[in-house]
């Protein structure tokens, strides 16, 4: 229990650093960022009209505690491009983005842990060489190499799917599901390559471990073993690092979201960063750091439920 | 047989070919970078035109290997840069510890919190875009990791017994940290370059590729790619050229990565 | 190894009268491989075990007591492995054996428990599953008997609360307790052969001496036989019926207990018993042998002993000890006896 305290404390603290990075980063820019927006040629009043939108006539600290306060109570400000709320922008795209995310998470686990735990299984043969060939090849292609290659071979040759036709959930599932699978396979591609050399590294640790000779000893066959005793812990030790990859699965949903026209987080989030929309990419970032940062939280937490030793530990 | 030197090599010889591409394009192109030519368009690749040309008549080739020369650039800058203030970083909260480790680490932990994609994002939104700015941007993005490597080295080598036993003789601190702790984190500091110069490959075609990277007329491997995106049914050679070089730079620097931790860190 | 004859003969007074061992080690040769070369770590050793017994096997660390026992069991790790000889169980070799033909016998005729039971025990399940398992990998008996079954074992090896434990997972227990679950597991099957080794090294004394019990109770109530590997003269005094002295990947000599530590005829045994602690030698110094076990990288003599022996002369340099007999079921190989 303690643990979780001392952990729910860092969460807080870490979310009030991001809130001043995120807040400072778009403040300390040399020059007025009314100008920046609306560029050399704007007249003065439609400059100052836009500063004191933006608040950015008050001082810095009133202009924190202003976005801090609305943020907590869901008021996201305005922006400026689309003029209207951010969090109206945001419904959405918020549930396309997340369905996205679990689609790929999905695939990474279904394909990367038997992946790994078959690699570990043909350590020293032919078939080895060649899963590290293609794990190396996946870790190696960009995103929206692969996503425009899926668009080509996959929509344009065969037909999959339609390229930039989006269906959206509401009008039909499975539609969508079609639609959102190759993007989904685009950015799982690299995450899959490496699980699998996470998860064979795990179980060849694993398999060196002295219960596995007990297991032996006791008569059981190797593949009772491999997915009676080692799995299970190979997996307890490579949750941190799925932990870690929704933050990469979700750098990749941005590009992704990009090529395949998807209207998700991540395309508004660019096309704010080409807009210049600052309260918009402002708000968008801090709201995905804190996504990000809480999901690693439940995934800490998550460790300790299913291994029984930090379980206790704590008690 | 030496243990990563297959790896090495085979690192070598991919990157060394896209290098040499780079340093071609100094010299020479077939044709003009910038040189449009509608009577040539999307033309399949031809002794003409090696990787054929794209919707505006310009070669493929010229404008792929100009583009490895802007892209490695921004590369080589981004990990240089980051590698020299993250061993500085890395080096004093190491070393001093106490508050300004706690410091120094808090505030990296909370930078890499982001997704480094965000942070990049952050910084493109707030200045110019082009190529200082994402050369800034990818630094900042890299500087976490880079100082953690650093640091944990720095602790691990700080109290060593060659450490003490210079520090007997009388040598400063500042002579010990750099004389005798600094070098010995050079093996694993190597193989972060090598694989930080890949991220920062794929970080800056994927920022090209957004249109916030490299700016356009340079040529850029993630700038082409976009370019190439809606001509890819009829002349997928505009996407293949860039996108195969860029997984071939990738592959080289991860296979020398592969080998020299193989090598020299277990 | 010439005469292995006379090893055949030599039983324990207990079951000098049984017909044929339970096992018989021939000529077993085991090869490791180190940075790309093959060294011998043990080297042509002949041995019986018979029906019932509990006999010791001592030896400084090194000297090829765990490898020889884990190749009985078919769980060498992987860079070492049986160069040749026999392992005869019942007729059947198993130093060729296959891997089902092993994992038959593993857990229902053989057993073995180890040195360091924590890491012996998978931390992520609970006991009782890992206990049961030892049942139902050779079918013994319907899954619906095998929690009662399981906590009869446990209670069998003097666990108090065994359902309680059988819910319990393996870093929650103390060392002893976990010994006892080790040894419940391995004999839940009710084997004809378990190996211990170094069972007792790791706990403390007081439970040492429990476990010791325990082992000996199985023994006596289902006719165990066990092969105990210990370094301890002190603790193989106090359990086997007859001990295998081992040096340098080789018998050196084979007696009953008493014998050897009353009588012992090698030299390397008698280094051992003279390190023994003892209350009559308080405050002296105690006695060791000196030198070190020759690594298996090291050329060995043909009496391996050769370099540490305060006998030693130049035969034992140039020619391998011969076999001798000293009657009452003692055997050395030295050239002074």
């Amino acid at each position: 229990m303690r643990y979780i305290i001392k952990k729910i404390i860092i969460l807080i603290l870490t979310m009030l650093l991001i809130s001043l990075f995120t807040f400072f980063a778009f403040h300390i820019i040399p020059g007025d960022p009314a100008r920046l927006i609306l560029g050399t040629e704007a007249s003065e009043e439609k400059v100052a009209l836009l500063r004191s939108q933006l608040g950015t006539d008050l001082p810095l600290s009133t202009q924190y505690t202003r976005w801090i306060g609305g943020f907590v109570r869901g008021n996201f400000g305005n922006s400026i491009r689309y003029s209207m709320p951010v969090s109206d922008l945001m419904k959405g795209r918020i549930e396309v983005t997340v369905l996205l995310g679990l689609m790929v998470i999905v695939l990474v686990l279904a394909i990367g842990i038997p992946m790994g735990v078959f690699a570990a299984g043909k350590k020293n043969t032919i078939i080895e060489q060649i899963i590290n060939f293609f794990t190396m090849l996946g870790i190696s292609f960009p995103g929206f190499f692969l996503s425009i290659l899926f668009i080509w071979i996959f929509g344009l040759i065969l037909h999959l799917f339609t390229p930039g036709r989006y269906v959206s959930y509401e009008n039909s599932w499975p539609e969508f599901w079609r639609f959102m699978f190759f993007p989904a396979l685009a950015i799982a591609v690299p995450e899959i390559a490496i699980l699998t050399k996470y998860v064979r590294t795990a179980v060849l640790d694993e398999l060196s471990e002295d219960y596995v000779r007990t297991a032996h000893g006791k008569g059981i066959s190797f593949y009772a073993i491999l997915y009676g005793h080692v799995l299970k812990n190979a997996i307890v030790a490579i949750i941190p690092l799925i932990g870690m990859m929704i933050g990469s699965i979700f750098s990749g949903s941005i590009i992704v979201e990009q090529v395949f026209a998807i209207p998700g987080i991540g395309r508004l989030l660019i096309s704010s960063v080409t807009g210049r929309d600052f309260p918009l990419t402002q708000t968008l970032v801090m709201y995905v750091a804190l996504v990000i940062v809480v999901t690693n939280f439940i995934v800490d937490i998550l460790i300790q439920v299913i291994d029984p030793r930090i379980r206790l530990q704590g008690k | 047989m030496k243990k990563g030197l297959t790896e090495i090599r085979i690192g070598c010889i991919l990157t060394g070919f896209i290098i040499f591409l780079a340093l071609l394009s100094l010299v020479y192109t077939p044709y003009d970078i910038n040189q449009m030519d509608t009577s040539v368009r999307m033309q399949a690749p031809s002794l003409a035109h090696l990787f054929g040309t794209d919707n505006m008549g310009r070669d493929v080739f010229s404008r792929a290997i100009t583009g490895a020369r802007f892209t490695l650039m921004v590369a080589i800058c981004t990990v240089a840069g980051c590698t020299a203030i993250s061993s500085v970083l890395g080096l004093v909260s190491g070393y001093v510890g106490g508050i300004v480790d706690e410091i120094i680490m808090r505030v990296i932990d909370a930078i890499n919190s982001f997704p480094g994609i965000l942070i990049a994002l952050i910084i493109v939104t707030v200045m110019e875009h082009g190529r200082y700015t994402i050369i800034i941007a990818l630094c900042i993005m890299f500087i976490p990791s880079f100082t953690r490597i650093v640091r944990t080295g720095t602790l691990q080598y700080k109290d060593a017994i060659f450490v003490k036993s210079n520090r007997i003789f009388g040598d400063s601190e500042l002579r010990l940290a750099l004389v005798h702790v600094f070098p010995n984190i050079f093996p694993i500091l190597l193989s972060s370059v090598i694989v930080g110069l890949s991220n920062a490959i794929l970080a800056e075609a994927s920022m090209s590729y957004l249109g916030l990277g490299i700016q356009p007329p340079a040529p850029s491997w993630g700038r082409m790619l976009y370019e190439a995106q809606n001509i890819i049914f009829t002349a997928p050679w505009c996407a293949l050229a860039p996108g195969l070089m860029i997984v071939i730079t990738i592959v080289g620097f991860n296979c020398i990565g592969e080998g020299v931790r193989k090598r020299w860190l277990t | 190894m010439t005469d292995t004859g006379a090893v055949r003969s030599a039983g324990t007074d207990k079951t000098a009268d049984t017909a044929r061992p339970l096992l018989e080690i021939r000529n077993l040769t085991i090869g490791i491989h180190e940075g790309g070369a093959v060294y011998t770590a043990v080297d042509g050793i002949d041995y019986d075990v018979h029906e019932g017994e509990i006999l010791g096997v001592v030896g400084e660390s090194g000297c090829g007591k765990t490898v020889t026992n884990l190749a009985i069991m078919g769980l060498l790790p992987e860079v070492l492995f049986i160069q040749g000889g026999q392992i005869l169980y019942n007729g059947q070799d198993l130093a060729g054996a296959d891997e089902e033909t092993r994992r038959k016998i593993n857990g229902d005729e053989f057993s073995m428990i180890y040195q360091e039971p924590l890491t012996s025990l998978n931390p992520l399940i609970k006991i009782g599953k890992q206990v049961g398992e030892t049942l139902s990998a050779h079918d013994k008996c319907p899954a619906s008997e095998i929690e009662g079954r399981v906590i009869q074992a446990l209670a069998d090896a003097d666990l108090a609360e065994p359902e309680k434990i059988a819910d319990m997972y393996p870093h929650q227990l103390s060392g002893g307790m976990r010994q006892r679950v080790m040894i419940a597991m391995a004999t839940i099957c009710r084997p004809k052969l378990l190996i211990a080794d170094e069972p007792t090294t790791a706990l403390d004394v007081t439970v040492q001496a429990q476990v010791l019990r325990l082992l000996k109770k199985i023994n006596r109530k289902y006719g165990t036989a066990i092969i105990f590997i210990s370094h301890d003269l002190a603790v193989i005094n106090q359990i086997c019926d007859r001990v295998i002295v081992m040096y340098a990947g080789k018998i050196v000599e084979t007696a009953p207990t008493r014998t050897i530590l009353t009588n012992p005829a090698h030299e390397y045994t008698k280094g051992l018993i003279r390190s023994i602690p003892t209350m009559e030698r308080k405050g002296a110094d105690l006695p060791c042998i000196p030198g070190h076990v020759p690594s298996t990288e090291e050329k060995r003599e043909p009496c391996p002993f050769a370099d540490r022996c305060p006998v030693a002369d130049r035969i034992c340099h140039e020619q391998e000890p011969p076999l001798k007999d000293l009657g009452d079921a003692h055997t050395a190989f030295c050239h002074y006896l």
